[in-house]
């Protein structure tokens, strides 16, 4: 639930990388850190990594990051993700604690497909654990890994986890090479602006 | 799940107020009033040497996991934690279902004083808390005239030589 302070005239919004484990959650964020154009350098904060030593994450990533002032308001974005690790489901259920928006990251090599479907499940679970239902929030799918041989269609994937009435945007990523990173997050804030706009 | 409510420059006011005198009252440098999804809402008192959106983010991600282990011991809450450190120490102190009070103070300070003004401090918090939330809800951000459409630069990616 986003957060208007009109006292300090910020806006703070909270967006959650979800997806299997080694999908290239903790990527995408490490790409908008290295590569968001920011109109000054403390617009940009630290991306704190809560992560093993052979960087799996273990709690959670977060990267604070002030984009385009929006009617005189200050747009704070909290950019987190998830441990994709099967056993670490109940973080992950902390970490969804007051979303907003969701990008679902897939893998998409063939082999990952299993894992894929069962990590949106698993989203879909933990929001109704919270209270919250998917169709309530808005999200949108990255296709990661695009560069990889042995990938299935986009067609496929789209069939696997976007074949609901109603489609949300789906992108192609290279999340490694910075590809599709920057088109997904712009798109998950589009749709927030709308659902705050519609609010 | 009922939300942080809209804050206006009068609720800041009153927050900034029951903070500082919070420090005043036990010798704390730094208060935090902590959204529980992670978000930092006031921030009061010494300039801290350490990320205060940071710390707040961690904290409520902390204090947010305490209350899972409370729910599997069937306990009704853990309304507190505290960290004493050599240079700083740290207590949380819950507010309501939304929010902490985050307290930083130095190591010397004793966790007793601070816990007891804190609880005060959060009732007070959570009072005008309380008053946001029930404010006439059309006193909020009027977004209408906003076009979403044209969102595409709202990250732009640096441009590389």
């Amino acid at each position: 639930m986003a957060i208007i302070n009109q006292a300090n005239k910020e806006i703070q919004v909270k967006i959650v990388y979800y997806g299997p484990a080694q999908c290239g959650k903790t990527t995408n964020l490490e790409r908008v850190h290295a590569d968001a154009e920011t109109e000054n350098p403390e617009d940009k904060g630290k991306m704190v990594s809560l992560a093993t030593s052979s960087d799996r994450t273990l709690f959670f990533d977060f990267l604070p990051i002030e984009a385009m002032s929006i009617k005189g308001f200050k747009t704070k974005f909290q950019l987190y993700t998830v441990p994709g690790q099967v056993i670490y489901n109940t973080t992950r259920q902390l970490v969804l604690r007051g979303v907003d928006g969701i990008v679902f990251v897939a893998d998409s090599q063939y082999d990952k497909m299993e894992e894929n479907v069962e990590s949106f499940a698993n989203l879909e679970e933990n929001l109704k654990t919270l209270k919250m239902d998917i169709k309530d929030i808005p999200y949108v799918l990255q296709y990661n890994k695009r560069d990889l041989p042995n990938i299935a269609p986009v067609d496929y994937m789209d069939f696997l986890l976007n074949n609901r009435d109603v489609k949300v945007p789906s992108f192609e990523g290279a999340a490694f090479k910075g590809e599709g990173v920057f088109e997904t997050l712009n798109m998950i804030t589009r749709m927030l602006l709308h659902k705050f706009i519609n609010q | 799940m009922e939300q942080f409510p809209n804050i206006i420059d009068e609720d800041y006011q009153v927050f900034d107020a029951a903070l500082k005198e919070l420090l005043e009252n036990c010798g704390a440098s730094t208060a935090l009033l902590v959204e529980k999804a992670g978000y930092l809402i006031v921030e009061t008192g010494e300039k801290p040497p350490f990320n205060t959106t940071e710390l707040a983010t961690l904290a409520s991600n902390a204090f947010n996991a305490t209350q899972f282990m409370a729910e599997r011991m069937d306990e009704a809450n853990f309304t507190s934690m505290f960290q004493q450190g050599d240079k700083h120490s740290v207590l949380w102190m819950n507010i309501d279902a939304n929010s902490l009070l985050v307290v930083v103070f130095p190591g010397e300070v004793s966790v007793g004083a601070v816990k007891m003004y804190s609880i005060e401090t959060a009732k007070k918090l959570a009072a005008q808390i309380r008053i946001a939330s029930d404010r006439d809800p059309t006193g909020g951000v009027d977004l209408a005239t906003l076009d979403p459409d044209n969102a595409d630069d709202i990250f732009k990616k640096k441009k590389t030589d």
